[in-house]
């Protein structure tokens, strides 16, 4: 293996840990993406729960004989609108959050020591701390599972909230005997999600199949670089 | 370290504020009679039911089938309509107007589920309100609903009208 090999491999070895590191502030974001959009939905609770105990008590506005949207009930159209686009609102600013984190994570910090070739590869491979680097890349596959799990339940909320609305203002939607509506929408959000996303399933699956690899490759080779005798110097 | 477990505490609390809340929501239950129109002799009836722990409010909309409404009675002469309450006391609507009532709970906490059915209503623990319509019906007045646990309130209105209600209950 040449100089330049090594120079290159360890390049290599560092840009994936920069992923890595990626993922880690992913898993920390996700924390508070899942904070933040559980925070929307509460609010969107609180807000239909006065909004009722509002209008028994002091009654509302009889949306009378046009009253055929969202089964005539309630009155105004504000509260539905609300209900719609609050959690679509926590759901986005989850999303914005989150990239902001990952983008934020600070990489590439080892490209001017790499830069002194050999020399500089091994100061970075010994400077690293093996230990802290493989519990990153075990934590990194539990949150990019974890990632993926939410933003397939982020997408299919979002469905069942659109499928909703559509069913509700045009009533085109045939609902088989077999399902009440609301399994029906359920079900069919799940499947457009799924045939959407089988796409980005299939990066994710990779993914996280190569992070498994990487973490055993990592382990082995942490073993034998500590046993190496240009490291014992 | 420390502030992931703060932030992972926190949002144990956010869950757990959600959780509380979504079965509150479900004690708010509401019900819907679309708009029905009718003409000619025989009694109409908007049959409104609840089960005693459940506090509501009924917004009932009468509109004669005169000049404001788009529906002609051909044949005969317009009926004005008269909406007779639950308590007997009646009522000549000559235009459009909205009865806003409360129908207050009896008890505050019902024991044991109670499920109920009969002409124009039906109770379930999951649907403790009801509104329904019965039409063209012959009888002098509607009969006695007398089932524990249960409030049966006829609103009758006969005449040339179109009516639409809308109930919004709370389970106390």
């Amino acid at each position: 293996m040449s100089e330049g090999d090594v120079v290159e491999k360890v390049g290599a070895l560092m840009s994936t840990l920069d992923d890595v590191k990626r993922y880690r502030e992913l898993a920390s974001a996700m924390v508070d993406f899942v904070a933040i959009f559980a925070g929307s939905l509460i609010v969107v609770v609180a807000l239909n729960l006065v909004q009722d105990g509002y209008d028994i008590a002091y009654g509302w506005t009889s949306s009378g004989f046009g009253a055929t949207v969202l089964g005539g009930m309630p009155a105004s159209i504000l509260l539905p609108l609300a209900t719609f686009f609050i959690p679509l609102g926590g759901l986005l600013e989850g999303y914005v959050w989150v990239r902001k984190r990952v983008n934020s994570t600070k990489v590439g910090e080892w490209k001017g020591q790499l830069q002194e070739g050999v020399p500089g590869a091994v100061k970075l491979l010994s400077g690293l701390d093996w230990d802290s680097v493989l519990s990153m890349v075990r934590l990194s596959r539990v949150a990019y599972l974890f990632y993926e799990l939410v933003k397939i339940v982020g997408y299919t909320i979002l469905a069942v909230v659109l499928l909703f609305f559509a069913t509700s203002l045009a009533g085109f939607l045939p609902v088989p005997a077999l399902f009440s509506s609301q399994v029906y929408i359920l079900f069919l959000a799940v499947i457009v999600v799924l045939l959407l996303s089988r796409k980005g399933l299939a990066e994710g699956l990779a993914k996280l199949q190569s992070l498994d690899l990487l973490f055993w490759d990592l382990r082995v080779f942490s073993t034998e670089f500590k046993r190496a005798e240009f490291n014992k110097t | 370290m420390y502030r992931q477990l703060v932030k992972v505490r926190g949002l144990l609390v956010v869950i757990l504020v959600l959780a509380i809340l979504l079965p509150i929501s479900s004690i708010f239950q509401s019900a819907y009679l679309p708009s029905v129109a009718f003409a000619g002799i025989g009694q109409n009836v908007v049959v409104v039911a609840k089960e005693d722990n459940v506090y509501a409010r009924l917004l009932l909309t009468v509109q004669p089938l005169g000049n404001e409404s788009n529906v002609t009675v051909v044949g005969g002469s317009f009926q004005p309509p008269t909406l007779v309450f639950p308590n007997g006391t009646s009522r000549q609507v000559n235009s459009t107007t909205t009865f806003s009532m409360t129908l207050p709970n009896r008890v505050v906490f019902l024991f044991g589920a109670v499920s109920a059915s009969g002409p124009g209503f039906s109770l379930s623990p999951s649907s403790p309100i009801s509104v329904q319509f019965l039409g063209n019906q012959n009888f002098t007045s509607f009969p006695g609903v007398s089932i524990p646990g249960v409030e049966v309130f006829p609103f009758t209105i006969s005449g040339d009208a179109q009516i639409t209600a809308q109930l919004l209950g709370v389970v106390v």
